[in-house]
């Protein structure tokens, strides 16, 4: 079967069978997630895609779900400019590179801050928990998400009281 | 080993590329048949009409050596009639989609007759010195015993193991995630019957120095390549993560009972220790494991006389040992947890009672050789105490714990302090590989490196880079650290930690300044070879225990602060604090990530971490396997001691895990007021401790 789909801006159709994930679609068909292997229950947090914006494990989606729905993978924010800010951010911050979550850690950290910016520290601590790693780069995404979260203008929520009333 | 010497030839972007990286569509997929159960003899096998075009493939075709060397142990690569263990691979198979081959696989029965096997032979150390006293008691002198255990920790890395093999004519084209590309090479060799030289490996990035990519990665590696040469095909064999979770190595298991004579003063005058390691079938990589287990138990402290015993028990379950430098960690724990119990025997400050006890400079070591050096011990632990107030804290947590009544009903969490001190010996002097290096500087200045160590990452790369820059005095964008691929690199043991910090940089060195004076006698381009030669230091006898084990030291010590709350049965740690002495840092950001990633390792050893091997094969716990979340981690505090005279950097990755666990265990064991058998500490055993009368702590 053919499934129509925007895959990282592009719009296109991609075949697999009905019994297939995406996630195994994405790797055998697309060429995404290269050497990378997936625990295939979703606690691994390894084949994590944007689907309509939202962050979903894509070894638990079937593929013939996402027709006509916008997919993005790290590898296609890896070409954006806030993944560069972000990455740049935490290097300046110690970041030293697992082969295993870096990419993953980033690309869902950073959905998280950008679904959640008022996000305090513990809350942060607990989505970079999520991908389970045994790395050391915790203490590091954790510094880099509280100035990331800082260095953002807070979004207005409600009528914003003009300056000078109490 | 026939190397093709034209020029830079880096497999990445060479025309032979694509034995490496074949289009995906051409690759057939490989899965094993494992044994479901832990014992037998085999005499059938059951299983569904085999699929067109898949092919089984089993102990028979196998046109090589079917066995699977490591270091001096052999295994079968497919076990012919017997069943040593459950999950032993009996069968391959192969096919064109990956997702028949396992629907395949997972219907296939073995039939075995239940049998009793012969356990493999156990290996066992016996160690004396000196005479032990007799028992002094009465006399003002103490004796104390412990008996600890410490549980299996799996790598914990989700990402599991995945290898591609391509035999064309007659030659192997291996890649995969190894931090052996040598022991691929030899193993396939073996078990295709190939001349070594027709077999090549590129090794790709390994996911850490600590990780699990030792020797296992060779024995999947044979499997994929025996299944290429009998399919024409390229073969990815990928195991699942519950599957790698079920078979990889695992640190082994390890009882020990120790027994101390301690002076009222405080000194030790004597221990023995009796420590036995669990290796599974087969005891890969449990020599060295036992050997420096025992050595993790001897060095840190002024011993006049000891005795010590070391086995290896086998069991029908996959074999253990990743990698040999667990064994200081199983040893230190025994001993840091048995130094505890000195201490409360005696009330005295552990801090000091360790202080006391710290091998100085002029007293003879356990080897019979005396150290030149100042052991950094004492002022790490004097650091460590005046950081988190070790001493006072101590004295008020254990006055708490001595004034309760019921620990169950008590409605404030209990808080508990422990410390501990820790080494890792960096480059093992017994036997092993011999680390070769080369470098070639090119016609157009371009230096090229040829490492035979799989660098964990790129900041390790860019450290060696920067030494060959320094040495040689030209930019550091001309330096190049090939990608490890055996056609072009020297031959070389396993990529640890330890090498990569203390025999590479050596040899990148020699080997530059080999460059800067060949280069000005004869026209570029110029090679030079250098080969890491130990030192004039006695070596290390395994069977003897004398001479230097460690090509160095690196030293550390470790407070945990941990409270224990009573109504949930749970440890929640406060604080975790690390002092260390690995000489100078090259790189702070990749030091500190190391030093949390150990005890992150710790903390998982110590508390989450539950695995037990079922040899019944209904339950495999890999639902239940806990790798420790956020709620256990909280920010380690890491200072390193500044003002060493070393000037070279030293290893470090194990430190952290080294010595926190043995920490947490004692703060733990403070809050209780009570000794605890074994780690991890499950919240069942809390719950146990926590319901004891109090009488009876």
């Amino acid at each position: 079967m053919k499934v129509q789909l925007i895959l990282n801006g592009d719009d296109l159709a991609l075949s697999g069978e009905p019994r297939d994930s995406l996630f195994a679609v994405l790797q055998q068909r697309a060429g995404l997630f290269p050497e990378r292997v997936c625990c295939e229950q979703g606690d691994c947090g390894r084949c994590h895609i944007l689907l309509d914006g939202k962050e979903v494990p894509s070894c638990l989606i079937p593929f013939f779900q996402v027709r006509e729905q916008e997919v993005v993978s790290p590898e296609g924010f890896q070409n954006t400019e806030e993944y560069r800010q972000f990455r740049a951010l935490l290097e300046e911050e110690g970041l030293v590179h697992c082969t295993e979550c870096t990419e993953v850690q980033i690309f869902h950290l950073f959905s998280f801050l950008e679904q959640f910016p008022q996000a305090d520290a513990e809350e942060c601590r607990l989505a970079i928990g999520e991908i389970p790693c045994r790395c050391g780069s915790k203490p590091v995404l954790e510094r880099g998400a509280r100035r990331w979260l800082a260095s953002r203008p807070w979004p207005v929520v409600g009528r914003e009281v003009p300056r000078g009333h109490h | 080993m026939a190397r093709k010497k034209k020029g830079f030839r880096d497999p990445l972007f060479d025309p032979d590329h694509r034995l490496f990286s074949p289009p995906s569509a051409e690759c057939w997929h490989g899965v094993c048949l494992r044994s479901q159960v832990p014992r037998g003899r085999v005499i059938g096998m059951v299983h569904p009409p085999l699929p067109e075009g898949m092919r089984l493939y089993g102990p028979d075709d196998i046109p090589g050596n079917e066995s699977f060397q490591v270091n001096k142990v052999r295994f079968p690569l497919l076990s012919h009639n017997t069943v040593h263990y459950i999950g032993e691979p009996l069968f391959l198979v192969v096919g064109e989609a990956e997702a028949v081959v396992r629907a395949f696989a997972f219907q296939v029965r073995f039939v075995v007759v239940p049998e009793q096997n012969e356990p493999a032979a156990g290996i066992t150390r016996f160690l004396s010195r000196g005479v032990v006293p007799e028992n002094s008691e009465g006399s003002g002198f103490r004796v104390v015993e412990s008996s600890f255990s410490s549980g299996a920790q799996d790598h914990g890395r989700f990402d599991a193991l995945e290898v591609l093999a391509h035999v064309t004519q007659g030659t192997v084209a291996v890649k995969v995630r190894s931090q052996w590309p040598a022991h691929v090479v030899s193993s396939v060799a073996r078990a295709l019957d190939l001349d070594p030289a027709k077999v090549q490996v590129l090794a790709t990035t390994t996911a850490g120095v600590t990780g699990n990519q030792v020797w296992f990665p060779s024995l999947y590696a044979v499997y994929a390549a025996l299944l290429s040469q009998a399919c024409g095909k390229p073969v990815v064999l990928r195991l699942t993560r519950q599957e790698d979770f079920h078979v990889s190595p695992k640190k082994p298991e390890c009882k020990t009972f120790l027994k101390s004579l301690v002076a009222s003063d405080g000194r030790l005058l004597s221990l023995s220790a009796q420590l036995e390691l669990q290796t599974g079938a087969w005891p890969v990589m449990a020599e060295e494991i036992l050997d420096r287990a025992l050595v993790g138990l001897l060095t840190p402290y002024h011993l006049p006389h000891f005795e010590v015993q070391g086995r290896v028990q086998t069991s029908p379950t996959p074999p253990r040992g990743p990698v040999g430098t667990q064994g200081e960690g199983l040893g230190l724990f025994a001993l840091e947890s048995h130094v505890d119990d000195i201490c409360r025997e005696l009330d005295i400050d552990p801090v000091r009672w360790r202080q006391q006890n710290a091998v100085v400079v002029g007293q003879p070591w356990f080897t019979g050789l005396v150290p030149k050096t100042e052991n950094p011990l004492r002022w790490l632990l004097a650091e460590t105490s005046k950081a988190t107030d070790f001493s006072r804290k101590y004295a008020a947590y254990g006055l708490l714990s001595a004034n309760r009544k019921n620990l169950a009903s008590e409605a404030l969490p209990l808080k508990g302090i422990g410390v501990a001190s820790a080494f890792q010996g960096n480059g093992l002097l017994a036997g092993g590989n011999p680390v070769h290096l080369e470098g070639r500087l090119d016609e157009d200045g371009q230096l090229s490196l040829y490492i035979p160590l799989v660098s964990p990452n790129e900041r390790q790369s860019e450290l060696w880079k920067a030494q060959a820059a320094a040495t040689l005095q030209i930019p550091q964008t001309s330096v190049r650290i090939c990608p490890v691929f055996t056609g072009e690199h020297p031959t070389g043991g396993p990529s640890l930690a330890s090498r990569a910090f203390e025999m590479v940089p050596r040899l990148i060195v020699q080997t530059c300044e080999a460059l800067a004076q060949k280069r000005l006698k004869q026209a570029l381009p110029v090679t030079v070879k250098s080969v890491f030669r130990r030192s004039k230091t006695p070596p290390w006898d395994s069977e003897a225990f004398t001479g230097q084990p460690f090509l160095s030291f690196s030293w550390c010590s470790a407070v945990a602060e941990v409270q224990v709350i009573p109504h949930r049965a749970e440890v929640e740690i406060v604080r975790l604090t690390l002092v260390v002495d690995a000489g100078p840092r090259v790189d702070e950001a990749a030091a500190r990530n190391a030093l949390v990633e150990g005890a992150q390792m710790a903390v998982g050893w110590a508390l989450t971490e539950v695995f037990h091997f079922d040899v019944s094969g209904h339950d495999s716990g890999y639902h239940r396997y806990r790798l420790p979340g956020p709620r256990e981690l909280p920010p380690l505090a890491i200072r390193f001691l500044e003002g060493s005279k070393e000037l070279r950097p030293r290893g470090l990755g194990n430190l952290g895990a080294h010595a926190m666990a043995p920490a947490l265990f004692n703060a733990i064991r403070q809050a209780l007021g009570s000794s605890l058998p074994s780690i991890p500490v499950s919240r069942k055993m809390l719950d146990e401790a926590l319901r004891e009368p109090v009488g009876d702590l």
